[in-house]
């Protein structure tokens, strides 16, 4: 398969990514190339069914930690803050 | 205190041939004098090292000293460490100071390490040549035109260069032995499960693995020891004692390896196949019993990688969107404008490509085709290695099909890049424990034999990679000085 400019236009809204037009025509050729390579997946002959394995759930007990980390140093990871909230623009 | 492992150092301690704050300054001392040459460190703790190995003295001083007392370590910049900046090579995290630590980082500071600072490294550890974090590429200290390897390369390079005992980077496809390779260190990962992940930065987390970079598999072992384990803050470490290699193998009389020939031949560099052919004459030397095995379905591993490091990748990164961390985009009037913004200048060029093809993969009508049939592959070439486990006690290998390429050579071509790490992806995909050795140079670069064991075999793998370290190479420090 090759990637046409409206793929990787696509893919790139998808994303929440803008590309310059030539980063985006960069960015055709060079995944048409590594998708080209990786798309040998489909010609592997898996030489017998992988083993069955039984799902596994690991459950813990709901009960409140140790805190490792204050709220505040978490919520001064965030490029905008009020008092004790990050901020973000309105649903529009 | 030159080329000191840590070995080394606890003896001196005890003989009180010098002092843990000596030891700090004299690695400071060096940092100071060449990192301006190898750009290995994003970030140095300087008077904060100084004060900890302090403490160290101290407890020396009264016999109170922990397995890691005093051993001076460098973290790579993608696991956290309370209190500091940790940016994972990327202008995302530019500003981001990490509210908790990772458990390695925590293990080892109970140990009694001293971190000296954080190392460069691919953005968010995706790379084999550490060119692409977005502060500045690492240089190889043999060699300052060439690349130390990827994305643990300034780790790497901080142990080749002697800027500290031993160095903590992440190995998802070989981000830790490819660049001990290239730099001629000693560069192990565990199995998936037996090394939390807490606190690391995550990029592929199916397959993300903290590994350390070492000047001896002794080394090795001892950090092993200190950072393995069950740990409730991560769900996939697994519940099974860790213990100390015995490290009581005596000779490789009783050993028989397994050699991937027909793999090998795909994409090796012909000086490294006859390197590698004359360390395998050394093993058999020394009484091993050396077999080709045929592993079919090893190609694979590395398309399977991509497929799946790609897709998880647009899934983990998502999380980068300008409003719990990274730069708010100032002129936005909508939401996703505002994500647009944040994302466009927050990441470079390696992690949105691989973003942008994980969005494919994962994308409806193709998932089944990619992703879906690339899981199943993991699962049979798993199968495989194990099988082949059942004839042999490890596998030997080059780490990687070159010595070290020049900056630059391979930055426009992303999957000449990728074919880098070759050799070192089948120990992600098929989860088994691979440890890097030095094992001599090939047109004046270092390059590293790799050994690989089965599935949770951590303990025999570094007895084993112990006895074969002396027949093969030794960690010999860059020479900066020149």
């Amino acid at each position: 398969m090759e990637f046409q400019s409206e793929d990787i236009a696509k893919l790139a809204k998808l994303a929440r990514i803008e590309l310059s037009s030539h980063d985006a025509e960069l960015f055709r050729q060079q995944l048409t190339s590594v998708l080209r390579y990786v798309e040998q997946v489909a010609s592997a002959d898996i030489y017998r069914k992988p083993k069955e394995e039984p799902e596994r759930f690991l459950w813990r007990e709901d009960e409140t930690g140790k805190m490792l980390a204050k709220p505040k140093d978490l919520l001064h990871a965030a490029p905008n803050q009020d008092e004790d909230h990050v901020t973000v623009l309105s649903v529009k | 205190m030159d080329s000191k492992t840590i070995a080394d150092i606890k003896k001196d301690y005890t003989a009180s041939a010098y002092t843990p704050s000596e030891l700090v300054r004299f690695y400071l001392d060096r940092i100071q004098q060449f990192d301006s040459r190898v750009h290995a460190a994003l970030e140095v703790f300087g008077d904060e090292a100084i004060t900890r190995a302090k403490e160290s003295d101290a407890r020396l001083l009264k016999d109170d000293s922990r397995p890691l007392e005093g051993i001076p370590f460098i973290v790579k910049d993608n696991i956290l460490c309370k209190g500091k900046r940790t940016t994972a090579g990327s202008q995302m995290l530019g500003s981001y100071t990490a509210a908790y630590s990772a458990t390695v980082v925590q293990r080892l500071a109970d140990a009694g390490a001293v971190i000296l600072g954080k190392s460069n490294c691919d953005e968010f550890a995706m790379g084999a040549s550490t060119e692409f974090s977005s502060y500045f590429p690492t240089h190889n200290p043999h060699n300052l035109d060439k690349v130390p390897g990827g994305s643990s390369g300034g780790s790497v390079a901080a142990v080749a260069a002697d800027f500290c005992a031993a160095a903590l980077g992440s190995d998802t496809g070989g981000s830790v032995r490819q660049p001990a390779s290239f730099c001629g260190v000693v560069g192990f990962k565990p199995t998936y499960g037996r090394v939390s992940r807490f606190g690391l930065i995550a990029m592929c987390s199916s397959l993300d693995q903290i590994g350390p970079a070492t000047k001896s598999v002794a080394d090795a072992a001892t950090i092993y020891a200190a950072i393995a384990g069950k740990d409730d803050y991560d769900a996939t470490t697994i519940d099974a004692k860790v213990a100390a290699p015995k490290f009581n193998i005596h000779g490789l009389k009783s050993l028989t390896f397994g050699i991937p020939r027909t793999f090998l031949e795909i994409g090796i560099d012909d000086e490294v196949m006859k390197s590698f052919e004359q360390t395998c004459g050394e093993l058999q030397k020394a009484g091993a019993k050396l077999i080709d095995i045929d592993l079919p379905l090893a190609r694979f591993s590395l398309p399977v990688y991509y497929l799946l490091v790609t897709s998880e990748v647009s899934s983990n990164l998502a999380r980068y969107d300008g409003i719990r961390y990274g730069t708010a985009a100032k002129d936005a009037e909508t939401l996703f404008d505002s994500y647009v913004h944040a994302r466009s200048s927050g990441f470079g060029i390696e992690a949105k490509r691989r973003i942008i093809l994980g969005t494919f993969a994962l994308s409806a009508g193709y998932r089944d085709q990619y992703y879906l049939q690339a899981l199943r592959l993991k699962q049979a070439i798993a199968q495989q290695y194990e099988d082949a486990f059942k004839h042999i006690d490890a596998i030997v290998c080059p780490t990687a099909p070159t010595v070290a390429f020049k900056l630059g050579e391979k930055l426009e071509d992303p999957l000449t890049m990728y074919l880098s790490d070759l050799f070192t992806v089948p120990a992600n995909i098929a989860n088994l424990p691979a440890i890097s050795v030095p094992a001599g140079k090939v047109r004046g670069m270092p390059f590293g034999l790799q050994l690989m064991a089965k599935s949770f075999a951590d303990e025999r793998l570094l007895d084993i990679a112990h006895t074969v370290e002396p027949l093969v190479g030794a960690y010999n420090r860059a020479n900066l000085a020149a």
